[in-house]
């Protein structure tokens, strides 16, 4: 290929990529026991259950939303099928513990699609909803899952020796990639996102675009709920409470504008793997959990506010080159 | 002619607070026996504080167009860090907690005016970071110990008059905030700045500062609420505030504050605050588990956002009456 060629590939490559590649090869160098097999399989499998719910974030982000909610949607999602596993089966519950994560999903629709309320006030409104509900089902503490249901094969079984969420996480980002890519609805959440008033006279049903927003992120909530519940083989009301922040630090980190408008499903991917690798590091490291709570925060706030440097670095450099040019200019 | 519209959508914005206060106090009052009575309304007052400080604060962002969702998370490093502090220095390290605060609020504002990250997303840098420090002070424990003889109750279980002095403290902010906003230059350039910033930084505003500045006293007046909490508990409390900011932004939208920026009186607010404490302390004495406390706060916080929007619709559909 020609070098050209090979420029034009390697802006295509979004940098979170090449944050990446340079992380990891730090991370192997400097952290004794990070680039054995079984770390990396294990982070890969932590890391699929962020993937899923992070996908279901960035369709939001791209609208230009955010949904908070999410944190206390998987708590719904896992009571809600450990409470119907015995009386149902497995199946059934399973697909009542998506439905409910798809309820959320659908009331923060109709109140942001609907009403038009800012998205952060009614998706933390719902997260602090969604917790009461989900305690009151199970009086507020952990409801174990009978045992011998077959529950435990979406969280902890392998596919030809592969973990089923890095599995379910690969067939998301197909599924993301279609949507956003080949689906009208796709295109339709970019247009809203860069600008909801361009996008209505346009012709763009923004409020019914908004509403499948929520919606279809709260499918893939659904999937990482289930596959969470799975995982612990219990119903917890405090399941993953600071998914929602890692699921919003792993898209900023991966480079989507939280202004809305754009965003790639590789850059999510990259995203949750930077950020799941540095935690990770950080454990083998023995660092306490509260230091993990200011890395998150770190990250997120230094890969939203980089790109701002970046550019006014860009226009300085701009700026000189064109000075550069009009004194040459006047030389010859 | 232009005033009338003006008018109806003022009054209906201030006039949301109080008749919910209300209408609360007196359904609380029929269906709990021991709701309506002088120690319990003291019990309310004295647990008012902190929210009621987080929420002024909240208020003061949430005009220029901002928000701030650390405010829980500041509240708790604040009351650990005064809590520090006063081991060290006796019960005048109180004032590391407002301190504190204030240097998390400045943070956010640098990120928010100067980087130009979104509120939401700074904030929440600033509320993991600020969490983090809490719980690392903490070294792992619920709560830090004040030592011997630090005694600090006064300022969560005084009175005086028969009023509690958190609940005074409150009350003095609320005055100095409204008396800011209202007669002070840089208080109407931040109401000027959420009304519309192209406008205001076109007449002059420095819009970075004026927008530090609100982060600033917001995040000094979260400390405040910390400060408070360590005068209730005689401890620093390294896991306390979850949910405060919410609760925060609730109070402020019930008093009137527009989500859109540039409309909002601290009293208010002030009553805003009263009216969630008197809910969640209602349904408390009514015996109900604290999950349905939550379900009624999550419900509270979206029901303020629908009337944010109702009075929206409302202005929107007034005829425009300018030059009249």
């Amino acid at each position: 290929m020609s070098p050209p060629g090979l420029i034009a590939l390697g802006r295509k490559i979004p940098s979170a990529v090449y944050v990446l590649a340079a992380l990891g090869f730090l991370l192997a160098i400097v952290v004794p026991r990070f680039a054995t097999p079984g770390n990396l399989i294990n982070l890969l499998r932590v890391a699929g259950i962020l993937v899923i719910a992070s996908y279901g974030q960035a369709i939001v982000i791209i609208t230009a939303g955010l949904d908070f909610s999410i944190g206390s949607a998987v708590a719904l999602t896992s009571v809600t099928t450990v409470l119907l596993v015995e009386p149902l089966g497995t199946p059934i519950a399973f697909a009542c513990g998506g439905g409910a994560a798809l309820a959320v999903g659908a009331i923060n629709g109709v109140l942001i699609g609907g009403a038009r309320l800012p998205p952060f006030l009614v998706t933390l409104g719902m997260l602090i909803f969604v917790h009461g509900l989900a305690s009151l089902l199970v009086g507020g503490v952990p409801l174990e899952a009978p045992a011998g249901m077959g529950m435990t094969w979406l969280g902890k079984g392998t596919i030809l020796a592969v973990p089923t969420p890095i599995i379910l996480a690969l067939l998301g980002f197909l599924a993301l990639s279609v949507l956003l890519q080949g689906t009208t609805i796709g295109r339709y959440w970019y247009l809203v996102g860069a600008g909801a008033r361009a996008a209505r006279l346009a012709g763009v049903p923004v409020g019914l675009t908004l509403f499948l927003a929520y919606v279809v992120g709260s499918a893939f909530v659904a999937v990482a709920g289930l596959v969470l519940t799975s995982r612990v083989g219990s119903g917890q009301p405090y399941l993953f409470p600071t998914l929602p922040f890692e699921a919003i630090a792993a898209c900023a980190i991966g480079g989507l504008p939280l202004t809305g408008g754009a965003g790639r499903p590789i850059q999510v991917v990259a995203g949750v793997l930077i950020l799941t690798a540095s935690e990770n590091a950080v454990v083998l490291l023995n660092v306490s959990s509260a230091a993990q709570l200011m890395i998150v925060g770190a990250l997120m706030v230094g890969a939203v506010a980089l790109p701002t440097f970046q550019m006014a670095a860009l226009r300085q450099v701009a700026a000189l080159w064109r000075l550069a040019r009009r004194y040459r200019g006047q030389g010859g | 002619m232009q005033t009338r519209s003006v008018v109806i959508v003022q009054l209906f914005r201030a006039g949301v607070a109080p008749p919910s206060l209300i209408i609360a106090i007196v359904l609380l009052t029929i269906s709990i026996p021991y709701f309506a009575t002088l120690s319990n309304a003291a019990t309310i007052l004295g647990a008012v504080g902190p929210l009621a400080a987080a929420a002024i604060g909240e208020m003061l962002v949430i005009v220029t167009g901002g928000f701030d969702i650390s405010v829980g998370a500041v509240a708790a490093l604040g009351s650990v860090m005064a809590a520090l502090t006063i081991n060290v220095m006796g019960p005048i390290g109180l004032v590391a907690a407002p301190a504190t605060g204030a240097l998390c609020g400045i943070f956010s504002g640098f990120l928010i005016s100067r980087l130009s990250v979104q509120p939401v997303i700074a904030t929440l840098g600033t509320m993991l970071a600020a969490r983090g420090l809490a719980l690392a002070l903490g070294g792992g424990y619920q709560t830090i110990e004040l030592g011997e003889g630090n005694d600090v109750l006064w300022l969560g279980y005084g009175r005086v008059l028969g009023i509690p002095v958190s609940f005074l403290i409150v009350v003095a902010v609320t005055i100095i905030a409204t008396l800011f906003l209202d007669r002070l230059r840089l208080g109407r350039r931040l109401m000027m700045i959420g009304s519309n910033a192209i406008s205001a930084e076109l007449v002059g505003v420095p819009l970075v500062r004026s927008i530090m500045t609100a982060y600033a006293l917001c995040g000094l007046l979260a400390g405040l609420a910390g400060m408070i909490f360590v005068g209730r508990a005689s401890a620093g409390l390294p896991t306390e505030g979850y949910g405060l900011e919410l609760q925060a932004i609730a109070a402020a939208v019930m008093g009137g504050t527009a989500l859109s920026g540039g409309a909002g009186w601290p009293p208010f607010v002030l009553i805003g605050a009263l009216f969630i404490q008197t809910l969640v302390n209602g349904l408390n004495l009514a015996g109900l588990s604290p999950f349905v406390v939550e379900l009624a706060t999550g419900a509270v916080i979206v029901f303020a956002g629908l009337l944010d929007l109702a009075i929206r619709r409302f202005s929107a559909a007034q005829p425009e009456a300018h030059g009249g």
